[in-house]
């Protein structure tokens, strides 16, 4: 080596390591091994709910004709035409407490659990993406009552400031089935 | 596929519809003892519809039978026979099923050109479903 190089080396003088850290955008460490769960986040008026990606086998548009049954309780709303079979459209705001949902129609989503398969109207989807599994976390016991029994888990987004609650479908179609709501 | 014959009625806006086979006659006055209006039987779980019910008067009373004997079931007017295509015959799932408070209420018919008219199962109908009796 001449003494120019050598020179160079005691000024500019970097590991590898700290050469290649220089790039990185801010220094967190992203697991890109971490099991990751498919959402969909929705939203019932203004609280924001997702269901596993497992339980939603379909997202079907708001323009969806509803029938409406006679003899049914206010949390359904009618039945579809899907495809040649016949599929139930409920609203889950009875079952989870929440204010009566507003005129306005959101999409549907067919939701199965419990054995049973239902359209489920929400008033908004906001998207569908695979979360983190450190993403979610138990679901406090300060949830309000009527909540706890049909939330799995809270999952925290970074750009949201509120959490959002996982639904456990089965507990809710076995709750429906069995008359609540 | 083939086509079921079915006897349809109107009920408060919407259609209903029973398979013909299950109606041995109509007739414009009741002479059976067991005897109900279809209102009383299919809105006697709601209490405005019953109350709606006071000025209600069956227009023709369709004879059915079930394990105790012959009945009558008193409907509006607008009775109609018509074959439908099977494939128009959809059953309810049974998440409704569960949840509705129509004794009968089986599936619906589904025509691109008529509103969707309520399959009732003439067999799971029964006078004694309803608390309240019709006097004709």
């Amino acid at each position: 080596m001449s003494d120019d190089s050598s020179a160079n080396q005691d000024i500019d003088a970097l590991s590898l390591d700290e050469a290649l850290a220089a790039h990185s955008d801010d220094g967190r460490i992203v697991d890109v091994e971490e099991p990751t769960q498919q959402v969909v986040l929705f939203r019932l008026g203004n609280q924001r709910f997702a269901l596993p990606g497992s339980a939603v086998q379909e997202i079907l548009g708001r323009d969806q004709e509803v029938y409406y049954v006679p003899g049914l309780p206010a949390s359904t709303e009618g039945v579809i035409h899907l495809r040649g079979a016949i599929e139930s459209v409920i609203r889950l705001q009875p079952l989870l407490g929440l204010p009566a949902p507003s005129a306005a129609q959101g999409m549907i989503l067919l939701v199965k659990g419990a054995g049973l398969r239902s359209g489920v109207r929400i008033d908004h989807l906001d998207d569908v993406c695979a979360m983190p599994q450190s993403a979610f976390k138990d679901a406090p016991d300060t949830l309000p009552e009527a909540l706890h029994p049909f939330v799995a888990a809270l999952l925290h987004e970074n750009d949201a400031r509120d959490a959002t609650a996982l639904l456990d479908a089965d507990a809710l179609m076995a709750a429906y089935r069995a008359g609540q709501g | 596929m083939g086509q079921v014959a079915l006897v349809s009625f109107s009920l408060m806006g919407a259609r209903y519809a029973l398979e013909a086979r299950r109606v041995l006659r109509m007739d414009a006055h009741a002479s059976l003892e067991r005897r109900v209006s279809a209102a009383e039987l299919l809105t006697s779980a709601t209490p405005a519809a019953s109350r709606s019910l006071l000025s209600y008067l069956p227009a023709r009373w369709l004879t059915l039978r079930d394990g105790e004997g012959f009945w009558q079931l008193g409907v509006e007017g607008g009775v109609q026979f018509d074959r439908w295509p099977a494939e128009a015959l959809l059953p309810l799932p049974p998440l409704v099923i569960a949840r509705c408070q129509h004794p009968g209420l089986r599936g619906v018919a589904l025509d691109a050109d008529r509103p969707a008219m309520w399959l009732l199962d003439a067999q799971q109908l029964s006078p004694n479903s309803s608390v309240l009796t019709t006097k004709s």
